[in-house]
């Protein structure tokens, strides 16, 4: 592994692809459950519901990534 | 950041004479050319009339392949209160049909009057049918309501496909990027090829933000791109051809030159001062306090990661962090720290803040400019806003706007101190007005800039006024500058990952100290800008705004 930098420190190459492979999997499994539109019960969901009622997008990081706050 | 050209400190004299060579052999000052390159180029286009939209991914809901075909919309006025919502749509359609047809309602707060414009748009990657159109049809009552479908059917019989646009995108900045890393001295070809997968890897974050159920929980691009990018450097290791592409510090300092022609001053004047007395005044309190409490209270040893917590909790939480990790030449581990916990605290406070507004009956306004200076990205804001109403939605992303501007000036002040007091050594003579500019980040030059430009020039010369404004943003701003920006900082996420490892992110918690940081702060903040929500829309100082 010494071409590599920041991996774990002496991984057999199948153990690092074995990790790299769980990973991803887990990580699918979290995004596919997230597309579901899985709200918590409760107030605690509110938000989430009602964006996804109204198209409501709240990713932007920046105002004007915001459809509502920038002119047609 | 830490690992920049210009932080290396060779003598004095082959400092001086290698002065301008630093203009094509630092990333900064590349930052500023292929920044202000984009920025000309949209000028431009938008100055000779083009119809230049630079390629973004769209939304999507059950079909990825619709992310890379535009939509079509139409503006339409007083849509029935039945078909307001997806699930009017789906109860009114059949399923297929509504899936593809949208309704959007804006709101907005321009020179002191509430306007609403609403619009209706289909996902064109597959062309209305005759069938669809009337399927719509029946539902509507209004003649100009049938006429605006029977437009959107006309407009959708040519999908517009953005995959030829994406690539040229690509190949044109990676181009730009190529360049520079030669006239650096490095290898273009190497990083070519660590490049291409890397933009590819921004394309799967973004497809993965802008999926319909995805974009409710306001888990945005960066936090995927980032996940992405650890993934590979904490399991297999990030290949040294990959490493070759990550030119992160270049990715982020022109991202920041574009993210400063996003930021008018003219706004606020749009905006109104109420918003001002919220958001500024609140901020630089957050921010010194913050910074005392992490270096002296809890003796945090890295200062850079103290202010770039405390900038992102006192302005805008990632684009603040970005800006600030630049300006200090942060580690890459503190920004990847700073913007996880952000991400998560935003999406926290976006749950929380409604329902708690609601129980105690606090009014919407003050509701709203409560979580305008305190939620952290600007979307949750919008988000949370919504729930309580749309005055609550109104006056929060009014202060959030306003707080948004703050970065240009928080990033540029913090380079200053950063220079002349933090980098300096003690026992030196205070450093000259030259010497100061020697050290200065060059790229937060471009980043004021290109602010100073668009605000005080480039609008007046679009007709000045709310007319310039709207100008600048749609047109300049919204078709390519914003879109370019997005890219470089979802590049520069991917980068930032792929260089991160989970054991030195591990140390950098150090005890836990930044989540208490972050919360304190965050509390102080809460309080603070409670105080002035009610000083400035609770009637303490001023009535509420008139909005109906």
């Amino acid at each position: 592994m010494s071409h590599r930098i920041n991996g774990p420190e002496k991984p057999t190459r199948l153990a690092a692809w074995t990790r790299f492979a769980t990973g991803t999997l887990l990580l699918g499994g979290l995004i596919v459950t997230l597309m579901q539109g899985y709200t918590p019960p409760g107030p605690a969901g509110d938000v989430f519901r009602n964006n996804q009622l109204h198209d409501i997008n709240a990713n932007p990081l920046f105002y004007t990534d915001v459809e509502s706050l920038v002119p047609d | 950041m830490a690992e920049d050209t210009h932080t290396a400190e060779p003598n004095q004299d082959a400092r001086r004479g290698s002065r301008w060579r630093e203009l094509y052999k630092t990333e900064d000052w590349w930052a500023v050319w292929i920044g202000f390159a984009i920025l000309l180029f949209a000028v431009a286009v938008a100055g000779f009339h083009g119809h230049v939209k630079a390629p973004s991914i769209q939304r999507w809901t059950t079909n990825p392949l619709d992310a890379f075909y535009s939509d079509v919309t139409v503006k339409v006025k007083d849509w029935p209160e039945t078909l307001r919502s997806a699930t009017a749509l789906k109860a009114a359609l059949p399923r297929e049909t509504a899936d593809q047809l949208r309704y959007k309602r804006k709101v907005r707060y321009e020179e002191g009057q509430r306007k609403t414009s609403e619009t209706i748009g289909w996902k064109s990657r597959r062309p209305m049918s005759e069938a669809d159109r009337d399927a719509i049809l029946p539902t509507l009552a209004s003649g100009a309501h049938r006429k605006a479908i029977e437009q959107l059917y006309r407009d959708t019989q040519t999908p517009k496909p953005n995959f030829m646009a994406m690539a040229v995108l690509m190949v044109v900045l990676g181009a730009g990027f190529a360049l520079a890393v030669a006239m650096m001295g490095g290898r273009a070809r190497s990083f070519a090829t660590g490049y291409l997968v890397i933009f590819l890897l921004g394309i799967l974050a973004y497809l993965i933000a802008d999926q319909g159920t995805m974009k409710a929980y306001g888990l945005p691009y960066a936090l995927w791109a980032l996940v992405f990018g650890l993934l590979i450097s904490n399991t297999i290791g990030t290949p040294k051809w990959l490493l070759a592409g990550s030119k992160t510090e270049l990715f982020i300092k022109t991202g920041l030159v574009l993210l400063g022609a996003e930021i008018l001053f003219s706004k606020i004047v749009m905006l109104g001062s109420r918003g001002v007395l919220v958001a500024w005044l609140v901020t630089p309190c957050v921010i010194l306090f913050m910074y005392f409490f992490g270096t002296r209270v809890l003796k945090m040893t890295s200062k850079s990661l103290v202010i770039i917590v405390a900038a992102a909790t006192s302005v805008c939480g990632v684009s603040a962090a970005i800006a600030t990790a630049a300006a200090v030449k942060a580690k890459k581990d503190e920004l990847t720290l700073t913007v996880g916990m952000t991400l998560i605290f935003t999406v926290l406070m976006m749950i929380a803040m409604p329902p708690a507004i609601k129980a105690v009956g606090m009014g919407e306004q003050v509701g709203g400019a409560w979580m305008g200076g305190t939620i952290d990205a600007t979307g949750a804001v919008v988000a949370a806003g919504a729930l309580l109403g749309d005055n609550a939605e109104i006056v929060a992303a009014v202060v959030k706007m306003i707080q948004n501007i703050l970065i240009g000036l928080v990033a540029f002040c913090v380079a200053v101190v950063w220079v002349t007091n933090i980098e300096r050594d003690p026992q030196a003579a205070h450093p000259s007005v030259m010497e100061i500019w020697y050290r200065f980040p060059k790229f937060i030059v471009g980043f004021v800039a290109a602010s100073l430009l668009f605000s005080f020039v480039l609008i007046p010369v679009f007709g000045g006024g709310l007319q310039g404004l709207n100008a600048v943003e749609k047109d300049v701003i919204g078709a390519v500058t914003k879109t370019c920006r997005g890219w470089l900082f979802c590049l520069a996420f991917v980068a930032i990952g792929l260089e991160s490892d989970f054991r030195q992110l591990a140390g950098q918690m150090a005890g836990g100290k930044p989540i208490v940081l972050y919360l304190v702060g965050q509390g102080f903040n809460l309080i603070l800008t409670l105080i002035a929500a009610y000083l400035a829309f609770g009637g303490w100082l001023f009535d509420a705004i008139p909005m109906n």
